[in-house]
């Protein structure tokens, strides 16, 4: 598919488990797909920042737990906290990395073309794509799927500064253990974030 | 420290004192200096998560000239008290174990390794230099979401092997005869301050990820697990020698670094990293 004013049958906007099971089918039934994704990997934030991030984890963490108190009295387990953090981050990289690979086979195979950049309707059947190196492309698509996901809710009286504030992205790039943990928005992500760092 | 400036070739070291320096190099016995004790200290109490108010200030204490370049620091704009902060008690508890830690990295570094005899004027540049790209990297860090205080030490530490090799080079004209011209130096220091940046931060204890984000930060594809840093790490220094201090690098050569596609930086991003620009710079007046 080459440059100025292209033409498909269904649009993608969005590489998550959305916008990869809307590219798949349609491609099988025979359509022409392209699929646009702003970040450099596919998977969206479903791989790289939420769901398998996070329970890639705390699944880690309770089985490196489990195992130390199983071998009590067979096996000495002693590890530094860095160390620690870096095995889980380790671990983490290996399993999202695993996840890219699959899906961008998964779209290889069926034939779904995809386009790194950001998409923006400039008609009802007409989107701009903006590459990250500023150059951009128009796209004609008879349908157009909007799968561009969730990113974390930055409240106006929480100023998130991804250093002493952190949201669910940017706690992911910790490089060691926090003494406690005070949850200022989503309970539910502060339980696993518990789970996984052992924290008050 | 040029990572898109234009480099001309340049006449070599004299052979004697060229063998010796890279024969320490690679047996990894070129003279590093020691992390001052109480900086040490305080970059390791992160890792078990333990201090009080009092116990970091007294530990502070114990270090005298750190003590005064924290109270000064803590009170410069980039730390932005409400109320003048005249105790390191006060200090502590204002700024929080991260800040102290950054400003214990930056007083050692100034006063340990960036001065060194007869190369004052060049290392007071190069340590602007590595401040300005410590703030960028920060920026381009808070923009990815990755770990802002990591990122600042990947720029405030990537030319930290210039001193190094510098003192070594002092030292060693002591006793080896010959002239050794600017240019050669330049050269020399150029080709080796990656690899020894990363013996010295191995030496101090820091951590493996650091450690290879300095070796690979002209060449960060070369990186086997750090590229990302090492590509941060490469745009901050191009960023720094664009707003630091004046240098070939262009805005435009800037808004087209290669490490932009790579780090997903699109231009309006871009934009809002170069808007920083007079706080950065403002922030490097105040720290260096």
């Amino acid at each position: 598919m080459s440059a100025e004013s292209e033409s498909v049958d269904l649009l993608v906007v969005g590489s998550g488990p959305a916008g990869q099971k809307a590219a798949i089918q349609a491609a099988k039934a025979g359509r022409r797909v392209l699929v646009i994704e702003q970040e450099c990997q596919v998977g969206g934030a479903c791989v790289h920042a939420g769901t398998i991030p996070s329970k890639t984890l705390r699944e880690t963490a309770s089985a490196l737990v489990s195992f130390k108190q199983r071998s009590a009295n067979l096996f000495e387990v002693k590890m530094s906290p860095d160390l620690e953090v870096a095995s889980l981050m380790a671990r983490l990289e290996q399993v999202v990395k695993a996840h890219e690979r699959t899906i961008t086979e998964q779209l290889r195979r069926n034939h779904v073309e995809r386009w790194h950049g950001r998409a923006r309707f400039v008609s009802p059947h007409e989107v701009d794509i903006l590459a990250v190196d500023g150059t951009k492309r128009r796209v004609h698509a008879q349908l157009i799927a909007i799968a561009s996901g969730s990113r974390p809710r930055a409240p106006k009286d929480v100023p998130i500064d991804h250093e002493r504030i952190l949201d669910s992205d940017s706690i992911l790039s910790m490089t060691y253990l926090p003494e406690s943990l005070d949850p200022v928005v989503d309970p539910g992500d502060a339980l696993e974030l518990y789970v996984v760092s052992g924290v008050s | 420290m040029t990572g898109i400036a234009a480099q001309a070739s340049a006449p070599a070291l004299p052979d004697a004192l060229r063998r010796a320096l890279i024969e320490r190099i690679e047996s990894g016995t070129l003279e590093l200096p020691l992390l001052p004790e109480v900086a040490r200290q305080v970059l390791s109490m992160n890792v078990d998560g333990e201090f009080a108010t009092k116990e970091l200030a007294d530990l502070i204490h114990r270090d005298p000239a750190m003590a005064g370049h924290i109270l000064r620091l803590a009170n410069t704009a980039r730390y932005a008290p409400p109320i003048p902060i005249v105790t390191l008690q006060q200090a502590v508890s204002r700024l929080g174990l991260k800040k102290i830690r950054e400003i214990a990295m930056i007083v050692s570094c100034e006063s340990r390794l960036f001065s060194v005899e007869g190369f004052e004027g060049r290392l007071r540049m190069t340590f602007r230099h590595s401040l300005g790209a410590g703030l960028f990297a920060q920026e381009i860090a808070r923009m990815r979401r990755w770990n802002v205080e990591e990122a600042f030490l990947c720029g405030l530490l990537h030319d930290v092997g210039r001193p190094v090799l510098l003192q070594s080079l002092v030292d060693l004209r002591k006793s080896i005869p010959g002239d050794a011209d600017a240019e050669a130096v330049d050269a020399f220091v150029r080709e080796h301050h990656a690899r020894v940046g990363r013996q010295l931060v191995e030496r101090w204890h820091l951590s493996a990820r650091l450690a290879e984000t300095i070796e690979h930060h002209h060449d960060p594809d070369s990186a086997p697990s750090c590229s990302q840093p090492a590509r941060m790490t490469r745009l901050a220094d191009d960023l720094s020698h664009l707003v630091v201090h004046s240098s070939p690098v262009t805005e435009e050569a800037v808004r087209r670094h290669p490490m932009n596609a790579l780090l997903n930086i699109y231009p309006d991003e871009m934009d809002a990293l170069l808007q920083k620009r007079a706080s950065i710079l403002a922030n490097v007046e105040s720290l260096a």
